[in-house]
């Protein structure tokens, strides 16, 4: 995994052109960290990850992936760029096998047969219970099972940036911590990933720079370590989000 | 490095429904080839070609790309005028009249691409306001380039069996884009968005730019078919050119067949045209309504078409249908 640094500076977001959900946000993720974003609902979390990845336009500021601007290039550009999305709900083409969803995942190279040999062997490799599920229906599986085949359709590309939304919700507790575990697994081999998670707990134990969103706006930012340390941080989220995050 | 499993299968299945598609094509070129040789009803043939154009080319739009164009009998009736004029008014050729209609069908559809945008019935329903404001524009139009209200008439370029093999170009042309659309990785994109449009984005699918593709055939092929059936039949009126029982039809037969299918709307188109044909036949004045009553138990009893039917039913076969 080869990350690159994904920067956000000034992002304003609004629906319909005046229902403004994000309002000069800024946020920057480095290669070999997970950088999480935590907040209460509504604060615009999963917004932010749409934006970076082009499903929502802008309305002010800048998106730069590896010092290059990519504020204008639309969804499937920045795929192609090495961005890669798991969306919160469910994204497995229900109707395709684990192979076909998998192959799907290679569209950005789909011209380049042996790449997409390669490629998918390798996530056999990395997921055997999705090697063992390879011509089973997406849909058929467990949701946890669908949740691991998202994530490794969005690796199949060698993502320089993985921006993850949500990957745990209605899944069961041992799948979650497998997950995390991947998530940080991920990281530490040099990935680029940017986690939106509504278990702060979890998100705080994994994330090496946590960002907290509120109504849409820039409420707090540190590393792990500030969050532990400095008083005030480490109130806001003890208080507000009744966890208290330790180093 | 030896091919996976499950890539075997999936190719196995592939040449296996790249086989059957490959037989009912040559069945189709078998039948309707060379029936102006022998054939008595000539007109019978050169209809159910037409509506397996149709509904093929609606099966585009509807079954591969998710959308329901009402007013499908827009770039029909844009395609019969634009031979006409080109035609009668500018004295082209009937070929050159003909490539004019399919370009003047892709031209309006790519101007009105930007109501790709637009999902489910809203679509449909500025489609269907489309096709109404083109009647209204082409009855606006000087009537010494459109005929007014009389129409054209194409007498001078009568020769039915060159229309029809015109006819027979055009299906084969849409049966070329179908597979095309449906059997490249251009069809895997068109399904994955059909099913999940975010999902595909999301895997890197130009989602914009695939729709546009299957779009642009999709206004191409009913252009061409009401270009060539003025041709046929010498005369292009209003009414007639822009007569949403067409729109009807194509999705009628599309669906009977089975939308999402290559076969289905072959299968639909063949079989329903053939009954409204016996019904004409035996019941002229309850053509109309016996065929209503048919399509309703049609649709009740196999609501996903006669080959949606059987992929359901045989689900283990569903991968070798094409």
């Amino acid at each position: 995994m080869h990350g690159v640094e994904l920067s956000m500076e000034n992002i304003s977001v609004a629906y319909n052109g005046d229902i403004t959900v994000l309002k000069e946000v800024a946020l920057r993720a480095k290669p070999g960290e997970v950088t999480g974003i935590i907040g209460p609902n509504g604060a615009g979390k999963s917004t932010v990850l749409k934006t970076i990845f082009g499903l929502l336009s802008t309305k002010t500021g800048t998106i730069t992936m590896g010092g290059r601007d990519i504020t204008n290039l639309k969804a499937f550009q920045r795929a192609l760029e090495g961005v890669s999305f798991v969306p919160q709900n469910r994204s497995a083409f229900a109707g395709l096998s684990v192979y076909d969803n998998l192959l799907l995942g290679c569209w950005p190279f789909r011209k380049d047969k042996a790449r997409i040999e390669r490629a998918i062997d390798g996530i056999f490799e990395r997921f055997p219970i999705l090697k063992e599920k390879r011509s089973t229906l997406a849909g058929s599986m467990s949701g946890g099972q669908q949740r691991f085949l998202e994530i490794a359709r969005a690796l199949v590309t060698e993502p320089k940036v993985i921006l993850l939304d949500e990957p745990t919700a209605m899944i069961a507790p041992k799948i979650s911590k497998d997950i995390y575990a991947l998530t940080r697994d991920l990281a530490d081999q040099g990935a680029t990933i940017i986690l939106v998670d509504q278990n702060v707990r979890q998100c705080a134990t994994i994330s090496d720079r946590l960002y907290i969103l509120e109504l849409g706006r820039n409420k707090a930012e540190g590393t792990r370590e500030d969050f532990a340390t400095d008083g005030q941080l480490k109130e806001m989220v003890a208080e507000w989000m009744n966890y208290k995050i330790d180093v | 490095m030896p091919m996976s499993a499950p890539q075997g299968n999936t190719e196995k299945s592939s040449h296996i429904k790249f086989l059957i598609w490959g037989i009912v094509v040559a069945a189709i070129v078998a039948v309707f080839l060379p029936a102006p040789l022998f054939a008595s009803n000539l007109s019978f043939l050169f209809y159910m070609m037409l509506w397996i154009t149709m509904a093929t080319s609606f099966n585009f739009v509807a079954g591969l790309a998710g959308y329901m164009p009402f007013g499908y009998v827009a770039f029909y009736g844009i395609g019969a005028y634009a031979t006409g004029v080109l035609y009668k008014t500018f004295g082209l050729p009937i070929p050159v009249a003909l490539a004019g209609a399919a370009l003047a069908g892709v031209t309006i559809g790519l101007l009105v691409a930007p109501t790709l945008r637009l999902k489910g019935v809203y679509f449909g329903i500025v489609s269907l306001a489309l096709a109404m404001a083109m009647k209204l524009v082409i009855s606006l139009m000087p009537s010494d380039i459109t005929g007014g209200s009389l129409g054209l008439i194409l007498s001078a370029a009568n020769d039915p069996v060159a229309a029809y093999y015109a006819m027979f170009v055009v299906l084969m042309g849409a049966l070329a884009a179908g597979t095309w659309l449906t059997m490249s990785r251009l069809g895997t994109a068109l399904r994955a968005i059909r099913d999940d449009s975010e999902a595909a984005e999301v895997v890197g699918v130009n989602v914009v730019g695939t729709r546009l593709k299957a779009w642009i055939m999709a206004t191409m092929f009913p252009a061409l078919v009401g270009g060539v059936e003025a041709w046929y039949t010498n005369a292009i009126d209003l009414d007639s050119s822009f007569n949403l029982l067409v729109t009807a039809k194509s999705i009628v037969y599309a669906m009977a067949g089975g939308l999402g299918f290559l076969v289905g709307p072959i299968i639909g188109a063949s079989t329903l045209y053939g009954i409204d044909q016996l019904i004409w036949r035996h019941f002229p004045t309850l053509n109309l309504l016996i065929l209503g009553v048919v399509i309703i138990a049609l649709m009740l009893l196999l609501p996903r078409g006669i080959v949606g039917a059987f992929a359901q039913r045989f689900s283990r076969f569903r991968r070798f249908i094409p």
